[in-house]
């Protein structure tokens, strides 16, 4: 089985493996944030339509800038994805090759129902047909990271799909663990979507009514999250615990439960301290999470490959000109901000 | 040859790649000329206090929004995908050499949607020094994105004194990254002119500012002519020795080049008349003929460059089938199966009772599929059986020995003996099958 695992790049790393997985999890957290708000904000808004109009309003309208950023973001992990571990990744999406190259035409059909949405026309067919899409588009994500770090069930997958010793890539990788992958981050992004809406009452659109829908939505919200991400969970830890520093497997269980109980707390006592509080917690959520995710991939793949072992080219003279830049951009985006915010105080 | 391959009946899975690419690269040139035309523009209609015109833009704006922000980032990865799946040596190589590069880009590209959704949503409510500030963050991150993309293209065509102990400035300022800069700068201007021009052509006869916005677009596409003209004589002396071969051997690169050119001359003499007539010159049947063909000089042009880059991957370093230059003469010594570690594991399940002739033809499609199948399809593009088809036995068998003499766009062969006669076997059976 271990044949089939292609060498490492006879290139070597650009830099040192732990800067670069330290910037694939810096990319896949923002990804997430910006994902997580898609995934499960078009569905909420899709039935908030009818009884609570404002929320699913400000969803809608949002919409396009979660998706601008959250496929930017997507870039960092993947490009650090294929550094780090190219000859796994390679391999599990030549394997479901049609279904990963599928992605790219959906993607710009969701893309396009999102922006019909947010623009008002065909609005519920559209946020439905984009939810169905993106629903869609993360399972197959969960499909092609699962079978990344699980390169055991290569052969039997390459045998059943292979003609000629080429494969024809009709194939999807839909195990039970590539479910309880997703369905954890389906939990996530109801939690992610309450506190977005929390912290967008409590600093951006502050209208009593919409402040008023926000109070009694965002903790059910959370709530179904932790339900989903509870259930997911429980079936999913048991696979992984000992992959895992207890710190880590504490974080990225018990933050939930507290995020959920901030939410709760927001609906009795609905002000800006509660709200940053669960902003706080969940941004924990994510991040322990997201480092979680990295490690058990790491500890998977670490059997097949030591990372430490690969020569390091030294890239520092591109790597501080990325580093330059993102200091740069960072500046200039500053005072984007600050000026979009000026304008959208002033006019509010 | 680490990776198993993706076969792709009748197109080849490598072809994939421009179905994603052409458009990419035709809405992306728009996405960075448009920026520097409607920042420019911007800048006119506040100078000129001409509120039709910034209406009419803002309705621009929406649309350039809604194509670049939308199609050119999705399409833009889609390229990376699929290259990813249809040449995993070739972009991981890539992407080993230029990671820095693509993060590099990819915070530019951060900055490029932030300030071209601050320029449009905030249109009404931003002061002119903003807004105009906001169009050409916008344009320079955009140009920025395209030169740095540029660098890595255009390593794959000359990768110059580029070796695998050295490093990235190496790579990237390879012998034509300047030329393609310029080529691709000004083929930019004059795509997003060629749009503009159309989008204007349906909109507001009467208008006042009509002249101003084709005035200012003439201008920037005469630059941008300019750019291409200085680039593209640039380029062809940037050229290596083999892909100057290929363009002049090839029959299809050679009627692009020469569609290009003429498609190029078209496109200057139009503009160069739209500069002198004003808004008279734009109608929209002239205004669509000339975006179709800015479309046309666009696609010839990346057609040539990428097919007169056989047999390379990237120069000198990775041929087409996916293997390594220097890996060749093991491939030779040892044969191709043994180095292809998915073919292998395949053939080493198949059952080995069946007689000679037949296991040869199954080893020869096998290899097929590894060795050529990156290039030809059976029926299709580059399609083997009519290739192939009135030749007899022998030249078959020379062929497949001597791939490389055949065509310089050809690799040479990277088997043993024995699997040179299983593909020539294969073919043989094809020769019949198609006869």
């Amino acid at each position: 089985m271990i044949e089939l695992i292609p060498n490492s790049d006879p290139l070597g790393l650009p830099v040192p493996a732990s800067i670069l997985l330290a910037l694939k999890v810096f990319g896949f957290i923002l990804h997430m944030i910006f994902m997580n708000l898609w995934l499960a904000g078009l569905p909420v808004a899709l039935l908030l339509l009818h009884y609570r109009r404002r929320a699913a309003e400000r969803l809608l309208t949002a919409m396009p800038f979660f998706m601008a950023f959250g496929i930017n973001a997507g870039i960092v992990p993947l490009l650090f994805m294929q550094t780090l571990y190219p000859q796994f990744f390679y391999p599990a999406t030549i394997l479901q090759a049609w279904f990963w190259f599928v992605v790219i035409p959906l993607l710009l059909i969701a893309y396009y129902g999102v922006y019909l949405a947010a623009f008002g026309r065909f609005r519920f067919i559209a946020a439905l047909a984009a939810s169905l899409l993106l629903t869609w588009i993360g399972l197959t994500f969960s499909a092609a990271m699962s079978l990344t770090a699980s390169p055991e069930k290569w052969p039997a997958i390459f045998l059943s799909t292979a003609d000629a010793g080429s494969v024809h890539g009709i194939f999807l990788h839909l195990s039970m663990e590539t479910l309880l992958r997703f369905l954890l981050m389906v939990g996530m992004a109801c939690g992610t979507v309450a506190t977005f809406l929390v912290l967008d009452a409590e600093w951006f659109k502050r209208d009593a009514d919409y402040r008023a829908e926000i109070r009694s939505l965002a903790p059910l919200l959370y709530a179904v999250g932790l339900i989903i991400f509870g259930a997911a969970g429980s079936a999913y830890a048991p696979t992984v615990l000992g992959k895992l520093p207890p710190v880590w497997s504490y974080l990225a269980g018990a933050s939930m439960p507290l995020g959920a109980s901030l939410a709760a707390a927001y609906w009795r006592w609905p002000r800006k301290g509660i709200a940053l509080a669960l902003g706080f917690v969940h941004l924990i959520v994510l991040l322990s999470n997201a480092i979680a995710r990295q490690i058990v991939q790491f500890h998977d793949l670490q059997k097949w490959v030591d990372l430490e072992k690969i020569p390091v080219r030294g890239e520092w003279g591109s790597f501080f000109l990325f580093a330059a830049t993102l200091v740069l951009v960072i500046g200039m985006l500053t005072w984007i901000v600050r000026t979009v915010l000026s304008h959208v105080r002033s006019n509010a | 040859m680490d990776y198993p391959a993706w076969y792709v009946p009748f197109i080849t899975a490598p072809m994939l790649i421009p179905l994603v690419a052409i458009p990419h690269i035709i809405v992306a040139q728009f996405a960075v000329g448009g920026g520097f035309l409607l920042a420019d523009l911007v800048r006119r209609a506040y100078r000129d206090r001409s509120q039709g015109l910034l209406d009419y833009l803002k309705g621009l704006a929406r649309i350039f929004t809604l194509v670049t922000i939308v199609f050119g980032a999705v399409s833009g990865a889609g390229i990376w995908w699929t290259i990813g799946l249809t040449s995993p040596e070739t972009t991981s190589a890539l992407i080993h050499i230029f990671v820095f590069g693509w993060a590099t880009e990819w915070a530019v590209f951060v900055l490029e949607i932030a300030s071209a959704f601050a320029f449009y949503y905030l249109w009404d409510r931003l002061t002119p020094r903003e807004h105009v500030a906001l169009g050409w963050i916008y344009a320079v991150s955009a140009w920025v994105s395209l030169v740095l993309i540029t660098g890595i293209t255009a390593f794959m065509l000359t990768s110059g004194s580029w070796s695998p102990e050295k490093g990235f400035f190496t790579a990237f300022f390879n012998p034509s990254f300047l030329p393609q800069s310029l080529i691709r700068t000004g083929g930019s201007l004059a795509i997003a002119a060629l749009a503009i021009g159309f989008h204007v052509a349906f909109h507001h006869e009467q208008q006042p500012w009509r002249d101003t916005v084709i005035r200012t677009i003439s201008q920037w596409a005469l630059l941008g002519m300019i750019l291409i003209a200085i680039g593209g004589l640039w380029y062809l002396f940037a050229l290596p020795e083999h892909v100057r071969l290929n363009m002049i051997r090839a029959p299809a690169l050679l009627i692009m080049m020469a569609l290009n050119f003429a498609v190029t001359l078209v496109v200057i003499a139009a503009l160069a008349w739209g500069y002198v007539q004003g808004s008279r010159w734009i109608t929209p049947p002239s205004a669509l003929l000339l975006l179709l063909v800015g479309a046309i000089a666009v696609t010839t042009g990346e057609f040539v460059r990428e097919g007169s880059r056989k047999p390379y991957r990237i120069d000198k370093y990775i041929l087409a089938p996916g293997v390594r230059v220097q890996e060749v003469g093991a491939f030779q010594k040892d044969g191709l199966i043994s180095h292809a570690r998915w073919l292998n594991y395949y053939l080493g399940q198949r059952p080995t009772d069946r007689p000679k002739r037949e296991r040869d033809v199954l080893i020869g499609e096998a290899v097929f599929r590894y060795h050529c199948a990156s290039c030809h399809a059976l029926s299709g593009y580059n399609g083997m059986k009519p290739l192939i088809q009135p030749w007899t036995t022998e030249l078959i068998r020379e062929a497949v020995r001597n791939l490389h003499r055949t065509n310089p766009a050809m690799p040479p062969w990277l088997g043993s003996e024995a699997e040179r006669q299983a593909l020539a076997a294969y073919l043989v059976r094809l020769n019949r099958e198609g006869k």
